[in-house]
This record gives C-alpha cells, sequence and structure tokens, in this order.
C-alpha cells in the first residue's frame, strides 16, 4: 500500500502515513476551510490500510491548534480505530503535546476519555 | 463509516428511528437498544466536542487579552505608548466637547538626553527612562490621569477635568519627583542630575478646534521651557 503524504499548509497539517512501519503522524494546525474534503482522503486511507489486515500501528497527533469540525474528524478517527480494536488489532494512539500548553494537555484529557478500549497516551514534552 | 458528511453518524441514527416510527410496527427491545447505544456514544462524543471547543475558546480569549494590553503598553517603560495615548486622547477630547469640559496636557523632555546616552551608553539611558516614567507615574493624582511615552525621551500626561492651576500643581509635582531621584547626569549643568523640561497646555474644547491644536501648544509651551533653560516648566498663554 502506498504512503499518504499530505504538506502542512496555514490551516492544515502535515500527514504523513508510513505504510511499511505503522507510524501514523498528523503535525501541525488544523482549521481548514472545508474539513470533510480534507480529511475524506484520510479516512480512505485508514480504511483501505486496515482492510488489508493492518496491525500494530501508533497515529500519532501533534496538532497545536484545531477547530471544532476538525476534533469531530477526529474522534471519528478514534472510533474508526476503536472498532479495530476490539478485533484485536494493536493500537496506539499518542497525543502530543508542549508540556507548557496546558489547553493541549487537557483537549488529549478530554480525548482520552471519549475512547474505552483504545489505547490512548499523553505526551508532553 | 466515511466522513462524506461530518455528522455522518448521526444523520443515520435519525434515519433509522425515523423509519422505525413510519412503519408504525412494533420493534423489538434489541433494536431500542442498539439505537440507544449509538445515541449515547455520540451525546459523549457532544459533549468531549463542547469541552475541548471551550477549552480553545478560554485560551484565544486569554491570548486575545494579552494581545490587546501588550498592544497599548510600551514594553521598555511600561507606561501606555503613543497609539493608545492617541485613541484615549481623541476618546478624552471628544467627552470634553460634549459635556464642555477642561483638559490639560502636559508634554515633558527629559533635558540633555542625548548626552546622557552618550556618557552612560544606551543600556543605562533605558534605566534611566525607566526610572524617571516610574516618577511620572507615581505624580498623577486622579485614576483618570494618563500617562504615556510620547517617543524618545518625550513623554505625555493626559489630565481630564483639570484647569490649568491642577495641571501646574502636577507639573512641579514632576520636577520635585524627578529632582529627588537624584540620578546622576554628569554631562547636564543642573548640579549633575538629571533633570525635565514641561510645557502645559489647557483648553475647553470646542468641535471646531481639531485636537491636534492642545498637542501643538503643548508643544510649544515645552520649547518656552527648554529656551528658559530647562528644568523648569511653562504654560501656553
Amino acid at each position: 500500500m502506498d504512503n499518504l503524504k499530505i504538506e502542512r499548509t496555514k490551516s492544515t497539517p502535515y500527514i504523513f502515513f508510513d505504510a511499511a512501519s505503522g507510524r501514523l503522524r498528523v503535525e501541525g494546525e488544523s482549521y481548514p476551510e472545508n474539513v470533510v474534503k480534507f480529511y475524506t482522503p484520510v479516512l480512505d486511507w485508514l480504511h483501505g490500510y486496515f482492510a488489508e489486515g493492518a496491525d500494530n500501528i501508533t497515529l500519532e497527533f501533534k496538532v497545536a491548534y484545531f477547530n471544532s469540525s476538525t476534533s469531530k474528524v477526529f474522534m471519528t478517527i478514534f472510533d474508526l480505530l476503536e472498532e479495530y480494536v476490539t478485533t484485536g488489532r494493536m493500537i496506539e494512539v499518542v497525543w502530543i503535546c508542549d508540556r507548557d500548553n496546558d489547553v493541549s494537555i487537557e483537549c488529549g484529557e478530554e480525548f482520552k476519555e471519549e475512547v474505552e478500549q483504545l489505547s490512548f497516551r499523553i505526551e508532553a514534552c | 463509516m466515511n466522513i462524506r458528511s461530518l455528522y455522518l453518524e448521526e444523520e443515520a441514527v435519525l434515519k433509522r428511528a425515523e423509519g422505525l416510527l413510519m412503519s408504525q410496527q412494533c420493534f423489538s427491545l434489541d433494536v431500542y437498544r442498539e439505537l440507544y447505544e449509538e445515541y449515547r456514544k455520540l451525546l459523549k462524543q457532544m459533549k468531549t466536542l463542547v469541552n475541548v471547543a471551550d477549552l480553545t475558546q478560554a485560551e484565544l480569549k486569554t491570548l486575545s487579552e494579552e494581545l490587546g494590553k501588550v498592544s497599548r503598553i510600551d514594553g521598555l517603560t511600561e507606561l501606555y505608548n503613543r497609539r493608545y495615548f492617541r485613541e484615549i486622547f481623541l476618546h478624552t477630547w471628544q467627552q470634553a466637547v460634549e459635556e464642555k469640559d477642561i483638559l490639560s496636557l502636559l508634554m515633558i523632555d527629559i533635558d540633555y538626553f542625548k548626552k546622557y546616552n552618550d556618557t552612560y551608553g544606551h543600556l543605562q539611558g533605558d534605566e534611566c527612562l525607566k526610572a524617571v516614567a516610574a516618577e511620572f507615574q507615581r505624580a498623577v493624582g486622579h485614576p483618570e490621569d494618563f500617562v504615556a511615552r510620547f517617543g524618545g525621551e518625550e513623554f505625555v500626561i493626559l489630565l481630564p477635568h483639570s484647569d490649568a492651576e491642577a495641571a501646574i500643581d502636577v507639573a512641579k509635582r514632576l520636577l520635585q519627583n524627578i529632582e529627588n531621584l537624584c540620578m546622576e547626569h554628569s554631562a547636564s549643568p543642573f548640579g549633575q542630575r538629571v533633570t525635565i523640561s514641561v510645557g502645559i497646555a489647557c483648553r475647553c474644547p470646542t468641535s471646531d478646534v481639531k485636537p491636534n491644536t492642545l498637542l501643538d501648544e503643548a508643544d510649544q509651551a515645552l520649547y518656552k521651557a527648554k529656551a528658559a533653560g530647562r528644568n523648569c516648566f511653562k504654560l501656553y498663554v
């Protein structure tokens, strides 16, 4: 499967999903004008990746600023991952934030409460 | 599951509920439970969404307030800056026009400040500006009195509802406070201490007079104070 790479813009994050290593990164800021349009290829890629039987995945989020629509998409992603975790796949989400950014840490904690079986780790560095 | 619509799942739940209602048939507890579970999950998601949005909004509000504050303050002296002075001055002027009130303006210059910088260096020059600015702030009496750095070694003090007599009192306090500072200035002829010159202008603004007039008059008075030998104040007449 091909990697997914989307370059960072002012309002959208850098996306690099490495199919071989299972390391998927979302990094930057996210307030796209059309959040559905931007994240549809991302969700499509994830669906395709899991359909091919992908296992042992780490999804890293390092998103300093995001709008409400983006957080809805993030939760849709977490929901999708949670579904696959229940089928026995090894998936971990890492929410990476600046240790001085209390808001980002708190947002990570909110998302963490949202998931039940999915491993969700907050890494403040 | 995909995101052709951001609220695809919510719409699907609604559609299913509508379908059940339209069918007008009894449906099993299992169907009801399934719908209930989905609704519960989506409600939880919505609560998270709102919490996250609130956190972000609170942060933006704080940042916006900090930015607003920073944009009004002179970074060195922590007095208000010229931009904000202009805003307050125009507002105060307009208010005085409407209320037929009096206001005064003091324009202040540190005497021989270029020589001070040449003698002690710019870093010590900054310290001098900070110390002098603090004394100016201390010299004003009313909460509405407005002290600002006008630029370089020039400062302004706006005194709403104040006549010439009140402005002269403030000017005397300014001169006294700076004298009491006893800040060494070896290149100054005034006892080798830092001193200031003050120009005062006082007016009952009217709509046919431009606000800049008061600034010009205070500036002219300051020029006279300097011409009179500095370390003094002059009132525009």
